[in-house]
């Protein structure tokens, strides 16, 4: 199945790459803040293509950059770059033609240029500076800073992507900021115009700080850690290995925040890099609290994080097991397999969704039957034993029921509920996963093998990529970007590369209506 | 007028700047001129329901004899302004045949009671994703009184969205939004199809934005003249800019270039705002400017949702919840009493709210002995002692919207009357009862004056629909879109149905309001 095609659009900055885009262009040390307290759709682990600019926004982004240019003020000789020689005026209309390139991402056509040169005239009224300034005002409140534009060549059959959407595209992709003047440059020779010239663009980009920072990010947010730590209380009696004091949930979460990053990044840049070792690897970050909650040896200072790894016995697999995602994913109290076979269903596997129950749970019979039972285990066995239930259910349990060794906070247990663990299910998922598996490590090891993860991976870099939830699994275009990475090096670069190289990226339907 | 205001009218008048300020500072005089004042229309939302027997009167009739229980009893100084209303249900929908409609949920209700529509459909576990315009929005762009596109007069905002809170379980949208406009339709995608009005929380963003920011130095006529000729010609490139993107995109963009366009000239009004100060009459005065409220997210990690608790450990007198919240509403008025704005939501908190409040409130411990809990995980309880814990959050919403209420009965307006007689207020809830999300007899007041034809003093208890009623299986109730329809012609807006064939069964309240 083809993916569904992407139309023409204009893609609003997310407010963190407003920020980074003006502080790249004002070359400042960090970005301004941006007022965003009614918060925004936390789903989508892209920016989302829908949203706009409403009045609120827009006041808080006239008072972001109002913030900036305080900050920039002293430097506004510097920024307007005048020469020896150059008249005022001369100096002023190269500013404006330079940095609005920079700001609109492409060059300014003529009537943009005399327009600005008037807003620029307007503050020359008091001084050479404020009317440097106005210009900056100006443009970083204007919509074409403030889209993307993804609106390819007028005219043309198929709408490819412009050499300057490209650059954008790219520079959103992997910096999350705006383009930086090497790849304007390449967008302005022609050398974007070229599949082979967009890969030397994403190779000279991977090797740079800024995308490292920026892809852990985007993992972190493809399993969701983020967004699912953010609103869970565990029950007390789980923290019982830590005293009192050290039992404050927001501070817990936080740290396991921190500790997930730097696993990631720990895979992905200083490792073997490879993508599958997202779900082999037995390595966890720990502070002294951490440590304590669960049971790894520590010999730091208490705040520091160090490496370290979990016991063979533990069978650890990665992600899968990492305790920020097992606490972000289970229940308050309970494991709850339902919500982590989903986890491990849509996030580590990306499978078809299966639909929720409906009315199901309302039926007085299941109702009261569930209510019956009170281990995680014995609800999924009535899930997986009756007729109604077992359709989905047994699509989703099974991989949860391999995660049961792993607590309600992500702590190892052989004991639940006063019963020893089983963490076996039986599978028909793949030639891996047929028949019956014992544990994480051997689940985790099975989906590497036949390569479920990096296929699912594959989708989810590309969902980032076009800024929307590819839901159905492998169509072709997926497909043929997961076949390219498999036949690679398996590392996080290569992924990113063979998404952002692949043509539906840049390709969209429609135009002008 | 004091001689201060004079002074000020005249520096308007001599600068200059009022040639740049345009029609929108005059509508207050406009409307002083005619001794008229402009309709308005609020939604105050609290959480969580209530405890039915706790908030309405005993007895199951209309009367205008009837007391107040504890719960709304902070509403009796209001009483001459006030009708409550019994035996409106909820009614949820959806346009997926078969699919969750959002009843009995928080998620489904704050859409369902505020859109009266089928909803899209769900998205994960329970967030509704809104198939229609609110009932603010809907009057807004309809009404030729209310300030919107219809209007004659218009207002320089065209409508506000405030909140005290908006943490919510999962960090999903529909609980904590109260106004939506209308979606994108032959999105396939629920969650982009949806176009909620987030509500900001901040209540010195909004003074800066409706007021204008803090200037600091005065300036003087012909440095405000300057500065505004600079804001102006920065504002006429990003339109000129905005006009350029519209013919380059297609169909499906062009309602995020209005939108964009209204946000414009709305920082446009807000800079004249700021650096020219409100003229106004004597009731139009700018409040004074709000501090800042150190909003975390309640310190959870990664989370951008906004609030502060009602309580915080060490702190038992400093309630940041309560002083947002009024501070919000406040603002609401200051707005209406400039005409900056004629339409407004304000919400407490989030449908699911993770206010926090002590354990001990008023005398009343939650069961356990914690010494603190957010409102919505207890609230599914049936255990006694808890629920009279929550009677007490209760009791404190009810408090603080009557406080706030009373401040709208007293405030001057341009008619010299109360403005509250020149506003209808409806305040809500997304469920009815609290700890199973039934939504029956969800808790309503509508809140006006003569005026806005409304005749207050009254208990209407709504018999005759085809919907069941709180006590037992029969019917008399009406769908809550019942309320809509009867408020709309208030407005001068026509809107003779609303959703689906089961949310406006039965057409509007015979009783509600009275003849124009």
């Amino acid at each position: 199945m083809p993916l569904e095609p992407i139309p023409t659009r204009l893609w609003r900055l997310s407010t963190t790459q407003f920020s980074n885009s003006v502080r790249d262009l004002l070359g400042m040390t960090s970005g301004p803040a941006v007022n965003d307290t009614g918060g925004s759709s936390e789903y989508a682990f892209f920016s989302d293509t829908a949203v706009g600019v409403d009045d609120t926004l827009a006041f808080s982004l006239y008072q972001a950059v109002q913030a900036a240019l305080e900050e920039v003020r002293p430097r506004i000789a510097e920024l307007a770059a005048c020469t020896e020689g150059q008249s005022e005026d001369q100096c002023a209309e190269n500013f404006v033609r330079t940095f609005g390139a920079r700001a609109f991402r492409r060059p300014l056509d003529a009537s943009e240029l005399t327009e600005l040169l008037g807003v620029y005239a307007e503050g020359r009224k008091q001084t050479f500076s404020t009317g440097i300034e106005s210009v900056i005002e100006t443009l970083l409140q204007s919509p074409s800073f403030l889209y993307r534009s993804e609106l390819g060549t007028p005219g043309a059959g198929e709408t490819v992507l412009t050499p300057y959407e490209t650059a954008t595209q790219l520079a959103y992709l992997l910096l999350d900021s705006t383009p930086d003047p090497e790849l304007i440059a390449a967008a302005g020779d022609g050398r974007l115009s070229t599949p082979e010239g967009i890969a030397a663009q994403i190779d000279r980009l991977l090797a740079t700080d800024g995308v490292r920072s920026n892809v852990d990010r985007i993992v972190l947010d493809w399993f969701g850690v983020r967004q699912a730590l953010s609103k869970t209380t565990k029950s007390a009696v789980l923290l019982a290995s830590l005293s009192e004091a050290d039992r404050n949930q927001a501070h817990i979460t936080q740290e396991l925040l921190t500790a997930t990053r730097m696993f990631i990044d720990e895979v992905l840049w200083q490792g073997s890099r490879r993508v599958d070792d997202l779900v082999l690897s037995r390595r966890v970050f720990v502070n002294r609290r951490l440590a304590t909650l669960y049971g790894v040896p520590f010999s730091g200072l208490p705040a520091q994080f160090i490496g370290a790894d979990f016991p063979e016995a533990e069978q650890r697999a990665g992600i899968l097991t990492q305790p920020g995602v097992l606490w972000a994913v289970s229940d308050p109290e309970v494991t709850s397999i339902v919500h982590r076979g989903l986890y491990v269903h849509n996030d580590i596997l990306c499978l078809d969704p299966v639909p929720s129950p409906g009315d199901l749970l309302e039926q007085p019979d299941i109702k009261a039957a569930l209510a019956m039972l009170s281990t995680e285990r014995d609800k999924s066995d009535y899930r997986m034993n009756t007729e109604l239930c077992a359709g989905c259910h047994s699509e989703i349990d099974p991989f949860s029921l391999i995660l049961e060794n792993f607590d309600p906070i992500g702590a190892y247990r052989t004991i639940a509920d006063g019963v020893p663990v089983d963490p076996t299910a039986d599978f028909t998922l793949s030639a891996s996963l047929m028949g019956r598996v014992t544990g994480a490590a051997a689940f985790a090891q099975g989906i590497v093998n036949d390569g479920l993860f990096t296929a699912c991976a594959t989708q989810k870099i590309a969902s980032y990529a076009i800024g929307r939830s590819i839901r159905a699994r492998a169509t072709c275009q997926v497909r043929d970007a997961h076949a390219r990475f498999s036949a690679g090096d398996g590392t996080i670069q290569s992924l990113f590369r063979e998404v952002a190289v692949a043509s539906f990226v840049r390709t969209r339907v429609g135009g002008v209506n | 007028l004091s001689s201060y205001k004079i002074a000020r009218r005249a520096f308007l008048r001599g600068s200059g700047a009022v040639a740049l300020l345009g029609p929108l500072l005059r509508n207050i005089e406009a409307f002083a001129q005619t001794g008229q004042a402009p309709k308005r229309f609020l939604v105050i939302h609290h959480p969580i329901g209530t405890v039915l027997d706790r908030w309405r009167p005993a007895g199951n009739a209309t009367t205008n004899e009837f007391t107040l229980p504890y719960i709304s009893a902070p509403y009796e100084p209001l009483r001459p302004n006030l009708v409550m209303i019994d035996g409106l249900n909820i009614v949820a929908a959806s346009r997926v045949a078969a699919g969750p409609t959002g009843d009995k949920t928080h998620e489904g209700g704050m859409v369902a009671i505020m859109t009266g529509q089928p909803t899209l459909g769900r998205i994960g576990q329970q967030d509704h994703s809104a198939g229609g315009a609110s009932i603010d929005q809907i009057l807004l762009d309809r009404s030729p009184v209310l300030g919107g596109a219809a209007s004659t007069m218009k207002t320089p905002f065209g409508s506000l969205q405030l909140a005290a809170d908006i943490r919510s379980d999962r960090s999903e949208v529909s609980p904590r939004v109260l106004s939506y406009r209308a979606p994108t339709e032959g999105q396939s995608d629920i969650n982009l199809a949806r176009k909620p009005l987030y509500p900001d929380t901040q209540p010195l963003n909004v003074y800066s934005r409706i007021f204008g920011a803090a200037s600091g130095v005065p300036l003087d006529a012909e440095q405000a003249a300057a500065l505004l000729a600079r804001k102006k010609s920065a504002l006429d490139f990003m339109r000129s800019d905005l006009a350029r993107l519209r013919t380059l995109v297609p169909a499906s963009e062009k309602d995020k270039l209005d939108a964009h366009a209204q946000a414009i000239a709305s920082l446009e009004a807000t800079l004249q705002r700021t650096i020219v100060p409100v003229p106004g009459g004597d009731q139009c005065v700018k409040p004074m400017a709000p501090m800042t409220f150190v909003q975390n997210g309640n310190g959870q990690a990664g989370s951008t949702l906004s609030g502060a608790d009602y309580y915080t450990p060490g702190q038992p007198d400093f309630h940041p919840h309560e002083l947002i919240g009024r501070a919000q509403l406040a603002m609401i008025r200051a707005a209406f009493a400039c005409d900056l704005v004629r339409t407004a939501t304000f919400m407490w908190s989030a449908g699911t709210n993770w206010v926090v409040f002590p354990g001990a409130l008023n005398g009343k411990q939650i069961t356990g002995g914690a010494e603190s809990s957010p409102h919505h995980p207890p609230s599914h309880t049936t255990d006694p002692a808890t629920i009279d814990w929550i009677t007490e959050i209760h009791r404190f919403y009810a408090e603080q919207t009557a406080a706030a209420l009373l401040e709208f009965q007293a405030q001057i307006d341009v008619d010299g009357g109360s403005m509250l007689d020149n506003t209808v207020v409806v305040v809500l809830s997304e469920v009815g009862r609290a700890y199973d999300h039934d939504f029956r007899n969800v808790p309503l007041l509508v809140l006006g004056g003569p005026k806005v034809l409304i005749a207050g003093g009254r208990f209407l208890s709504v018999s005759g629909g085809p919907l069941p009623t709180a006590s037992n299986a029969n019917t008399g109730n009406r769908p809550t879109n019942a309320l809509w329809l009867s408020l709309a012609p208030i407005f001068g807006v026509d809107l003779p149905s609303l959703g689906s064939a089961s949310q406006d069964a039965g057409g509007p309240l015979p009783d509600l309001v009275s003849p124009a």
